[in-house]
């Protein structure tokens, strides 16, 4: 049998019945890549869940998707989890707190395949609600407007992203240390494909949703720096990044 | 002059003013027969044609007579007429016949002026940089025109309190200009005639949506000797038409992407985004989005059909903190997701269906946040090849200011290219203090302008360092890079070299410690040099924080230099029936004491203590001996020589200039041990006071230092002798180029980079 195109991966841990639109988000997601002809295997990663958002995700779900459980107790290690679990030739994350716009997936699979190279994509729009409802656009690294050296104090994109499943193996999520001060997972892997010369890219038309609660972690701590930061080579990044321009 | 052809009668009669006429014959400076009893154009013809007074705003003698390389014979409207017009001379600064002519608006340049003022000329283009027929458009409630585009705008001047003024072309801002050159309120020129004489001589942009130095970049076109033009000249003239972008923000190809199917064939496309922005919210480009501007509101703007831009007004920073009053925009695949979005999940999606769909007005955080303006702003002011910067609090003559100056001196002279950033009061007037080429950097007008909080300041000033990475970054008393130093100093030292000077600790009331040394805690693991003006407090702030070993090294004793020569007091002689002078400077504050000082002088009322200073305390009139002699612009200004002694009374201190400067001056110093004054104070070098003498020991101290001139005078010598060495440019400058040194073998990346 051959693999799948792309793995969705949701990660999951104690949000009960909140992750019910995040869920179902995936599904039509999922649905209309699968309507556009493309295979989907979809992946929700329990990552020391308990009972309540396991039974909600079965409601949701059904018992098609691939169900794992895993003890890392850690955003960035169960995302590594999922990549080690995934099947398909790319994979894509969901937060459990967090929407796709129905074409994420079938969009960013075409534009990966259509692509000359590989590359880390995004969603064009984020629609970020809560207190302070705004809307963040992403800016591709390839961009004459991105400059890489102001990465150091601002994180780009969003985990959200879809890359070819062997660059997620390949460089690993680190574990999220937001409590050390030195969180942002994500923000240490965009940082550390970016300095490897993967480009990120936007996918036009394409939109996530972004629920940013008032005890979101993403706004625990404001200064906060990427994980790994001791360990990141910022000149090689600077001129990787503009490299890339 | 030779007659009047019947053609040039003919031509002169249609393009006269009388009104205009009638007022130039009035401030005509020059005899001249009254107006009264002859018609105005026969007047015109005998009197005022050869006297060069022009009939018509359309010809500007003065202007004409600039480009004639010669006297001539004749007047010079009919000298136009006659071989001028085809020599390709103007009649007027905002008239070019010749780009006339090439762009098919009216060939026959010698009738020019007349023509202009018949209805064929009325909306005519007569310069690239004015649009007769977009200022008609632009201004409807022109209704009946009286005179064409170009006469009502030369007789409508601008006027500063304007709130939609009349604006020559498209890409012009009188507001924006008024507020970027030398023009004024008032001026005989209008904005466009004074850009067009002066402003595209120094290259300036006449309106915030025209980067000069992004348009060189884009377009290729350089400047230099050879390529001297107005790159906005150019831009007017062909980068327009060709889709060269104008500013960051506005991207030809971005437009053509998004809305080519709708731009007018042959239209530019940034000229389509100016037309149709304000009722269609065009989004010009990738970096900026009008929906994400707060402040602006649809319909609010007279001239709707073309002003009001909302990222004219972004730029200009008048647009921001109300509500937004414009749909949001998004593409249509965009907007199916949102729908989707909401029927699985309302509250992600509703409020911004509601604001694309024009149901709801809501307040959505700006896109391109004041952050992002702010850090453009900077990146816009600094030098490309930036090694050093020195931030410092306001630009004044004070001793956070003279320090840096003095950095800056070394640095100039070390060939290492710096900026200075003002971070906290906005500069008001160049100081003379810095060496020139070291641009001023005035963050604080740009935060005010900005409306912005300290922390976004403070991330924007980490991310600006981390965008030009310098060598070294020295701050001098800058709250504002105190708190990037505590948020981001471990980033920002991977890159760089982080410096601070510090002078004192203040103290509040109960007699605590306060200030930036305090800060020292947290930084001084990010730190490779703390610049102190002498070692007491140096060594203070060892003991207080229990710093040694490397932290140790880092202090450094950068003694403020003496750099003016003052004149040396000769004469040590009292003259007899003359009251002996003291002379004090400083704030009228409380930590230089002034009261200390008016209880001294009640004790001492034999001697008039004369205080100079800014500050509200002032000496009270009921004493007569403390005299407020106002502030000085420097201490030369005041002639210390000429007084007997100098008198201090601070509570705490660093190592004042003002007792530096007395002891250049040969004055007797008396003074108390605070901070590091005792560093050059002693018995044998002046009259020093224990931290806690009285009163009493200040009168005693003051009366022996004149009872005794022969020992104040070798006191002074003494101490002169001894500042001239201590506080010499050439221990300065070594200090500080050691630091350079030190910083270079601790962080050789930087310095690496530049070569330093």
């Amino acid at each position: 049998m051959s693999s799948p195109d792309v793995t969705a991966v949701v990660n999951l841990h104690h949000e009960r019945e909140s992750c019910v639109p995040t869920l179902r988000s995936l599904g039509v997601a999922a649905s209309f890549a699968v309507e556009q002809g493309h295979d989907v295997e979809i992946l929700v990663l329990l990552d020391n869940a308990d009972d309540r958002t396991r039974e909600v995700a079965r409601t949701v779900l059904g018992d098609q998707p691939r169900y794992v459980e895993s003890t890392a107790g850690d955003l960035g290690l169960a995302r590594n989890r999922a990549v080690d679990e995934a099947s398909g030739t790319y994979a894509c994350f969901l937060d459990g707190d967090d929407l796709w716009g129905f074409r994420w997936i079938a969009r960013a699979f075409e534009a990966a395949e259509a692509a000359e190279r590989d590359a880390i994509w995004h969603p064009a729009t984020n629609f970020v609600s809560g207190k302070m409802p705004h809307v963040y656009h992403h800016v591709g690294s390839e961009h004459r407007m991105f400059k890489a050296s102001r990465f150091r104090l601002h994180n780009g994109w969003t985990a959200l992203s879809f890359a070819r499943t062997s660059i997620y193996r390949d460089i690993p999520y680190p574990p999220n240390l937001l409590k050390s001060g030195f969180g942002y997972e994500d923000w240490s892997w965009n940082t550390e494909t970016l300095r490897r010369g993967i480009p990120h890219r936007v996918v036009e038309g394409t939109s996530h949703y972004i629920n940013k609660r008032e005890s979101s972690l993403l706004t625990s701590s404001v200064h906060a720096l990427p994980t790994r930061y001791h360990t990141l080579d910022w000149n090689a990044l600077s001129e990787a990044g503009d490299a890339n321009v | 002059m030779s007659e009047l052809t019947e053609h040039e009668r003919t031509h002169l009669r249609q393009a006269f003013m009388r009104g205009f006429y009638q007022r130039s014959v009035g401030s005509f400076n020059g005899p001249i027969p009254a107006l009264a009893g002859m018609p105005l154009f026969e007047h015109f013809l005998q009197h005022g044609l050869e006297r060069n007074i022009s009939p018509t705003m359309f010809f500007d003698s003065a202007y004409y007579q600039s480009q004639l390389a010669q006297p001539i014979g004749i007047p010079f409207l009919l000298h136009f007429m006659r071989e001028g017009a085809a020599a390709g001379l103007k009649p007027h600064r905002l008239i070019d016949p010749r780009y006339m002519a090439e762009s098919g608006t009216y060939t026959d340049a010698a009738t020019v002026v007349s023509w202009l003022n018949t209805d064929a000329g009325r909306d005519a283009r007569t310069h690239p940089l004015f649009w007769g027929d977009y200022y008609l458009e632009s201004n409807t409630d022109i209704e009946i025109p009286e005179l064409s585009a170009l006469g009502h705008y030369l007789a409508h001047p601008f006027q500063t309190k304007q709130k939609s003024p009349r604006e020559p072309n498209p890409f012009f801002s009188s507001r924006w200009y008024a507020n970027h050159s030398t023009w004024e309120e008032g001026d005989a020129m209008s904005p466009l005639e004074h850009f067009v004489a002066k402003g595209m001589l120094d290259d300036l942009s006449p309106t915030p949506l025209f980067d000069t130095a992004h348009y060189r970049d884009e377009s290729g076109v350089g400047r230099g000797p050879e390529s001297p033009g107005s790159a906005y000249l150019h831009f007017m003239q062909s980068g327009l038409w060709d889709d060269i972008s104008p500013h960051s923000m506005i991207e030809p190809a971005f437009l053509r992407s998004r809305y080519g199917d709708v731009i007018p064939p042959g239209q530019p496309a940034v000229l389509y985004y100016l037309r149709t922005e304000h009722e269609q919210l065009l989004q010009p480009s990738t970096r900026f989005h009008p929906r994400g501007v707060h402040g602006f509101q649809v319909g609010e703007s007279r001239q709707s059909a073309w002003r009001g831009h909302v990222l004219e007004r972004y730029l200009m920073g008048d647009a921001r903190g109300t509500r937004l009053e414009a749909p949001l925009l998004v593409d249509e695949d965009i907007h199916d997701e949102l729908l989707a979005v909401g029927e699985i999940a309302p509250d992600y999606a509703v409020a911004f269906l509601d604001q694309a769909d024009g149901l709801q007005r809501q307040n959505f955080n700006v896109f391109l946040d004041p952050r992002t303006r702010l850090l453009d702003m900077l990146d816009a002011e600094v030098l490309d090849d930036t090694k050093a910067v020195i931030a410092i609090p306001a630009f004044r003559h004070g001793g956070a200011e003279l320090i840096a100056s003095n950095i800056a001196r070394v640095f100039a002279d070390r060939g290492i290219p710096t900026v200075i950033l003002v971070t906290e009061l906005a500069v008001t007037a160049d100081l003379g203090w810095f060496p020139e080429g070291q641009p001023i950097i005035d963050l604080a007008s740009m935060r005010k302008q900005l409306s912005m909080n300290p922390d976004d300041v403070v991330r924007v000033l980490g991310e600006f360092l981390l965008g030009i990475e310098p060598a070294i970054v020295v701050n001098v008393n800058s709250s504002v890079l105190w708190q990037t130093y505590q948020t981001y100093g471990l980033t920002l030292s991977q890159v760089m070299s982080l410096w601070t000077n510090l002078f004192c600790f203040d103290y509040d009331t109960r007699g605590f410690p306060v200030g930036y040394a305090n800060r020292l805690v947290e930084t001084i693991d990010y730190l490779d040099s703390i610049l102190v003006d002498n070692q007491t407090f140096a060594d203070l702030l060892c003991d207080r924080f229990a710093f040694g070993g490397v932290n140790a090294a880092k202090f450094a004793v950068s003694r403020t230099p003496m750099l003016v020569e003052l004149e040396v007091k000769e004469s040590f002689t009292l003259e007899p029936g003359v009251r002996p002078r003291a002379l004090w400077t400083g704030r009228f504050a409380p930590q230089k004491r002034p009261d200390f000082c008016y209880e001294v002088a009640a004790l001492v009322p034999e001697v008039d203590f004369v205080m100079y200073g800014t500050g509200d305390d002032r000496p009270p009139d009921t004493l007569e001996n403390a005299i407020d002699a106002g502030v000085y612009d420097s201490f030369a200004s005041i002639a210390p020589w000429e007084f007997d002694l100098f008198f201090h009374t601070a509570a705490w201190e660093g190592l004042p200039v003002s007792i530096v400067e007395a002891a250049g001056a040969g004055l007797p110093v008396v003074a108390p041990l605070v901070g590091g004054i005792g560093e050059i104070l002693d018995e044998g070098t002046g009259y020093p006071l224990a931290t806690d003498a009285t009163p009493e020991d200040y009168a005693a101290a003051v009366r022996a230092c004149l009872a005794d001139r022969n020992t104040a005078e070798a006191r002074a010598t003494a101490l002169r002798s001894r500042v001239g060495e201590m506080h010499s440019w050439g221990n300065f400058d070594e200090v500080v180029t050691n630091r350079i040194d030190e910083s270079k073998q601790r962080r050789p990346g930087p310095f690496n980079r530049f070569s330093l």
